[in-house]
């Protein structure tokens, strides 16, 4: 009986520890994918702004199909500037809550902030330079994430467990 | 009687910052005005209110913001106009830097600092009066020009003629220029401007009548501020084809609009068999003259105006 006991509680220490090195690791993975679909929805913007002059809400509307959790942001941002709310306003709130859901970091957030202040807000030659200039900066971003996910998702993977069964032999 | 149809001021009053809004939230209102570092400037009917509200910087780029969808790059045609309509018809106009493009023309504004918007209003049954005046046998419409200075109520008038002939069975083009007749929003007019009318939204006033001729075969053509060679070119092709025109043009007293070079033909030629000169004296759309061009007996409509 008493065994069993101690059984389940290693498993159970070693289930959780491998968890938390699993969602590291899927953090890992999955930021270069989230900064993929932002440089994507960035780059949409751009022809969809310079090049048809679509409306900001109806744009990021169009957006919002892509990628979910990056979807999400932009269809949230469409949703109140569609209540009247000032885009710069809209996106900074869309922010907020992007940076909890998402695997985002701070530089990317930032990134996208400084879009934020500017878009909509002037003619289309200046929004093409500033769109360019985002879209640029995610790319970078983008391209870290990438090197960074590959040097840390298998080893947050294997740390987890490993720091699982490590405890045990210790506890044992 | 005059219904003023007033617009929805409520969902206007959302595009203002929350911190002006209880301030203008009981105020009837003909124009607002808002300069960076300026008190709030109402304008209502004969006199101006200043609110004790300084608009900073903020509330402006909020306002541009508000008033353009946050979509300023998809207004660059109308700004390079200096103004955007909005939904339900009123007019933003704007102030600020000027860009231009390498041959010296306005490509644009930034450093908004200025925002004057014009809130439109309907006034129907105002043109209810002048109808004995205005319509031959037939019931069609003399070729009418209305002369008056800026806010006594030229469009206004204009626009309820455009309205009345055309639920009474003629067929009214309206060639908008500025959009102000029919206050159109995406090609949509949102005043009512009558069942059998069609407007040409921000379309130049002779190219317009002459498209408006071939296209749309109307029995009406309206237009507002006539004024260059090309527009009284056009009139005269329009009055020779069978259209009745009606227009207005800028001008205190017939004198003045008689000076202006363009006009003066038109007028001259007795191109125009009816003339409409409004004032403010008694509150916009004040008729101080209707009648022929050259038989002008002046004062009787003066009292029956309120």
């Amino acid at each position: 009986m008493h065994n069993i006991a101690n059984i389940l509680c290693y498993a159970l220490i070693i289930y959780g520890s491998s968890m938390m090195g699993f969602t590291i690791a899927r953090n890992y993975a999955e930021r270069p994918r989230q900064l993929q679909a932002l440089l994507t929805g960035v780059q949409i913007l751009l022809t969809e702004i310079v090049y048809a002059a679509t409306p900001l809400s109806e744009a990021l509307q169009n957006l919002s199909r892509s990628c979910d959790t990056i979807g999400a942001f932009f269809s949230r941002v469409a949703q109140e500037i569609d209540n009247l709310k000032p885009a710069r306003i809209a996106w900074e709130e869309g922010l907020e809550q992007l940076q909890a859901a998402s695997a985002l970091l701070a530089p990317d957030i930032e990134a996208l902030r400084a879009l934020g202040d500017v878009i909509g807000t002037s003619d289309r030659e200046d929004q093409q330079r500033h769109l360019l200039l985002a879209s640029r900066r995610i790319e970078g971003l983008h391209q870290s994430a990438v090197n960074e996910a590959a040097k840390n998702e298998r080893l947050w993977r294997y740390l987890g467990v490993l720091a699982g069964i490590v405890a045990v032999i210790i506890i044992f | 009687m005059d219904k003023v149809i007033n617009t929805d001021w409520t969902s206007l009053l959302k595009l203002f910052p929350p911190h002006w809004q209880d301030s203008l939230y009981h105020l009837d209102c003909l124009e607002i005005r808002a300069r960076t570092g300026k008190p709030v400037q109402i304008v209502q009917s004969g006199k101006e209110i200043m609110l004790p509200i300084i608009a900073s910087n903020q509330d402006i780029q909020h306002l541009v913001s508000a008033f353009s969808g946050s979509s300023l790059y998809a207004f660059e045609d109308e700004l390079r106009q200096g103004y955007i309509t909005l939904p339900g018809g009123h007019r933003v106009g704007f102030a600020g830097k000027a860009l231009l493009d390498p041959k010296g023309h306005i490509r644009g504004l930034k450093h908004i600092s200025t925002i004057c918007l014009r809130i439109a209003k309907s006034v129907e049954g105002c043109a209810d009066r002048l109808w004995r005046e205005l319509l031959d046998a037939e019931g069609c419409p003399y070729h009418t020009l209305v002369i008056s200075p800026p806010q006594a109520g030229k469009t206004t008038l204009l626009r309820d003629m455009a309205r009345q002939l055309s639920d009474k069975g003629q067929r009214v083009c309206i060639i908008d220029e500025r959009s102000e007749i029919a206050g159109c929003y995406n090609g949509r007019p949102q005043l009512d401007v009558g069942l059998r009318t069609d407007v040409l939204d921000g379309c130049p006033k002779a190219e317009g009548m002459l498209m408006a001729l071939r296209a749309l075969s109307p029995d009406v053509i309206v237009t507002d501020e006539i004024g260059s060679a090309e527009d009284a070119s056009a009139i005269e092709e329009a009055l020779n084809s069978g259209v009745r025109v009606m227009a207005s043009a800028h001008g205190a007293t017939y004198e003045e609009v008689a000076a202006r070079p363009n006009l003066s033909t038109l007028l001259q030629r007795g191109l125009f068999q009816r003339v409409v000169i409004l004032s403010n004296r008694r509150g916009p759309g004040t008729v101080e003259y209707i009648g022929g061009v050259f038989s002008r007996q002046k004062g009787e409509l003066h009292a029956q105006h309120s």
